[in-house]
């Protein structure tokens, strides 16, 4: 049994001890209560870096009891990204024993990651011993956010000024440049040191009416001076001596107590813009000169037809101006009786897209009407679409007093030519008549071979009367129903009299076939294809003549074995003035017009009229009339 | 000759052909009465009262279509037949239209002139017959 024999003690006078152990408790219990009332989250760790004390702030932030963060249980709040960095720079600073800073995002009770702020100062006891680390953390996540926003912001706000096709830059109050872009430094032709060069020294600064500017004169200048913004077209010459067109806008910079710290500058090159304006400037002056060099009328309209520009010509001919033609309109010097037409074809052909074509008659400044060919045409973009219109009034007025005169005078001169033949060709006949019976052969030769001679040359004299009618359109039909085959003997009789050397055979596949057609202009066709295959048949003295219905209509050919048509001139035989030109054409004469003027009274009736023919070999010329009109 | 019963009054102001229509007429055995010009025209045809009158469109100083209307109007001439002349293109409506029974173009053939006036005779006697047989 151990039973104590004798007690032993030491008393020791501890009261100061316990007077400070107390003291600590309290200030400990104290700073708890601080840390637990402050905004902040506090923790404190022992020189183990194992965390043992967290604040109220820390719990609310994170949600989490105190027994999961102790020790090392606080790690699970850091952001996985974040670790790393965060346990370096932590178990580091216990190894160095120093102060902290760094940021990093902590879980919070929502299970949401927000960036805090954290400090860390190394505690020491008394002795100096280090006993560890006390902590705080403040959530900077919203400004964190706004922060980096600001940032990305003005990266972004480099890059657009830096990407700007302008030079952008700025200076200070002194003119020492502060920031500039790139397009900047090409317009200068130099990397001036921002905080240090002065951004005068780049270039010198003319007017655009090429007036050297001094220093003061420039927008920058003034912006600084006058707290103004100055925008201004000059020209400027860089150091290398190549001179560019600039705009220039000039802005004064403000610091937030509204006192002038500098301005910024933004000077776009227009050089090349410049030199277009002034190419199309050209251009326009060139096209105005030579629209208002030509007599004749010109004017343009728009894709719907308004009317927008006129030349000189249009204001000089009708003595109006562009407000007067403008408000009242350009088809007030129109000829009223050309107006309702006038309007038609235009709206027509603004409405189609095809060309415009009159004549009409146009008022002149002093009050005559005069006649006038307008044309106008569309200008159409690659896509097709209508762009605008482009016309012109050419004065025809004395062309068309000229054509009428020349056909007054054909008509005059054909009256005055027949006068004399129908007296030279009657005297002929009363001869030929006198002399029937003469046993004169070379009396009677005579006579009949004047007599024929007054025949083309009246043949000639008509041609000339009927080209000129069908050029005033007054070529005028006498329909009547008639016999062909009847009327086709007629002429094979009086051509037969006229050369009875030719033997002319007519063969018809319908006994009765009528027609309503002028039957003298049809005549006449017959007429021309008779003599001409008598013109061209020197060698062969056999034409033919048929005539049939097929299809509704009368066709009618005449043959011959002469020369032959060539393929090109068969298609353009028909028309005017043309002849046949070769070798052995020559010693045929005419004008040229007679298949022309058939073609036209062929055409006149509804019929067709062709050749086919074979060179050396022969021509059959045909035509055709509808039979049941 | 067969022809020596008609009267053919000739009107045309050119000389040489209004010989040569009177050559050409009296060759046919036509009585023939010829006038240069348009002037006192009514009382001439009233005295000589041919059966067939042969003019002119255009006479010196006078339009022979405004004559052939007067005369158309003269209750003692209008139905004489008249055969206008001319050179004139489209003259042939105009004469019609002006009260001429027949058109002539210049040139012609010395048939188709004496073929005009017989048919013209003939349409007279025609109208003449008509009327006698209407009278009776």
């Amino acid at each position: 049994m151990n039973v104590p024999q004798k007690m032993m003690g030491t008393i020791m006078d501890i009261t100061e001890e316990k007077e400070q152990q107390v003291e600590l408790r309290e200030s400990e219990q104290l700073f708890k209560t601080v840390a637990d009332t402050a905004p902040v989250m506090v923790w404190m760790a022992g020189a183990d870096t194992l965390r043992y004390f967290f604040n109220k702030g820390w719990q609310d932030f994170t949600g989490r009891e105190i027994a999961q963060e102790l020790g090392n249980g606080w790690i699970e709040g850091v952001h996985p990204d974040d670790l790393k960095p965060y346990l370096d720079t932590y178990l580091s600073s216990f190894s160095t024993q120093k102060e902290f800073r760094i940021e990093y995002r902590l879980r919070r009770y929502d299970n949401q990651f927000r960036w805090v702020s954290a400090k860390g100062v190394p505690r020491y006891a008394v002795d100096g011993t280090f006993i560890g680390f006390i902590g705080c953390c403040m959530d900077i996540d919203e400004s964190k956010t706004i922060s980096d926003k600001l940032k990305e912001n003005e990266a972004r706000y480099r890059q657009l000024v830096q990407s700007m096709p302008a030079a952008v830059y700025t200076c200070d109050v002194e003119g020492r440049i502060m920031l500039f872009n790139k397009a900047a430094t090409v317009l200068w032709g130099r990397m001036p040191k921002t905080h240090k060069e002065l951004w005068t020294t780049s270039f010198k600064m003319y007017d655009t009416n090429g007036q050297l500017l001094t220093l003061s004169q420039s927008p920058l200048s003034l912006a600084l001076k006058e707290g103004k913004a100055y925008e201004v077209e000059f020209v400027i010459e860089r150091l290398d001596g190549a001179k560019r067109n600039v705009l220039a806008h000039a802005r004064p910079l403000y610091d937030n107590k509204d006192k002038i710290i500098g301005a910024i500058k933004v000077v776009v090159d227009i050089t090349e813009r410049k030199l277009a304006e002034l190419l199309s400037q050209e251009n326009e002056q060139k096209f105005r000169f030579l629209a208002d060099s030509i007599p004749q009328q010109i004017w343009t309209g728009d894709r719907l037809g308004n009317l927008n520009y006129y030349n000189k010509s249009v204001y000089d001919y009708s003595g109006l101006t562009f407000h007067q033609i403008k408000n009242s309109g350009w088809v007030q010097i129109v000829h009223p009786d050309d107006r309702d037409e006038s309007i038609r074809k235009w709206m027509h052909a603004v409405a189609t897209g095809e060309d415009y074509n009159i004549e009409h008659r146009f008022r002149r400044h002093d009050g005559e009407y005069r006649w006038q060919l307008s044309r106008a045409l569309p200008h159409k973009a690659s896509t097709g679409e209508i762009q605008m219109w482009v016309g012109t009034s050419t004065d025809i007025h004395e062309i068309k007093e000229i054509e009428q005169q020349k056909d007054f005078f054909i008509s005059m001169a054909s009256h005055e030519l027949k006068t004399p033949v129908t007296s030279i060709k009657g005297y002929i006949q009363i001869l030929q008549s006198f002399y029937d019976e003469s046993k004169d052969d070379f009396l009677k030769n005579s006579l009949g071979k004047v007599n024929n001679q007054i025949l083309k040359l009246t043949k000639l004299i008509s041609e000339l009367l009927d080209l000129s009618k069908i050029k005033s359109g007054n070529l005028q039909l006498n329909k009547e129903h008639f016999c062909l085959n009847k009327m086709i003997g007629e002429v094979v009789e009086e051509i037969k009299h006229i050369e009875p050397g030719y033997e002319i055979i007519f063969s018809s596949g319908n006994k009765e076939i009528t027609v309503y057609a002028d039957r003298e202009r049809i005549g006449q066709v017959l007429v021309n294809f008779l003599t001409n295959a008598i013109k061209y048949s020197p060698n062969s003295k056999v034409i033919n003549i048929t005539s049939n219905i097929a299809n509704n209509y009368a066709e009618i050919s005449v043959a011959d074995n002469g020369i032959g048509i060539n393929k090109a001139d068969q298609e353009k035989i028909f028309q005017r003035f043309y002849r046949v030109e070769g070798k052995s054409e020559k010693t045929f004469p005419g004008f040229g017009i007679g298949l022309f003027i058939a073609s036209e009274i062929i055409q006149r009736h509804d019929g067709k009229i062709g050749v086919n023919s074979t060179l050396g070999k022969g021509s059959v010329f045909n035509f055709s009339l509808p039979v049941n009109l | 000759m067969l022809n020596e019963k008609y009267h053919v009054v000739v009107i045309d102001d050119n000389e040489d052909i209004l010989f040569m229509l009177k050559t050409m007429l009296q060759l046919k055995g036509y009585k023939v009465s010829i006038k240069e010009n348009a002037e006192n025209i009514e009382p001439f045809i009233e005295s000589v009262l041919p059966d067939v009158i042969l003019m002119d469109m255009l006479l010196s100083g006078a339009d022979g279509r405004e004559i052939c209307k007067n005369l158309k109007e003269n209750q003692t001439i209008k139905s004489i037949p008249v055969i206008m002349m001319s050179a004139l293109p489209q003259a042939e409506q105009l004469c019609l239209a002006n009260g001429a029974n027949f058109f002539l173009g210049k040139p012609f053939e010395m048939n188709d002139l004496l073929q005009t006036v017989s048919k013209a005779i003939a349409s007279n006697e025609d109208k003449d017959n008509d009327m006698s047989a209407y009278i009776q």
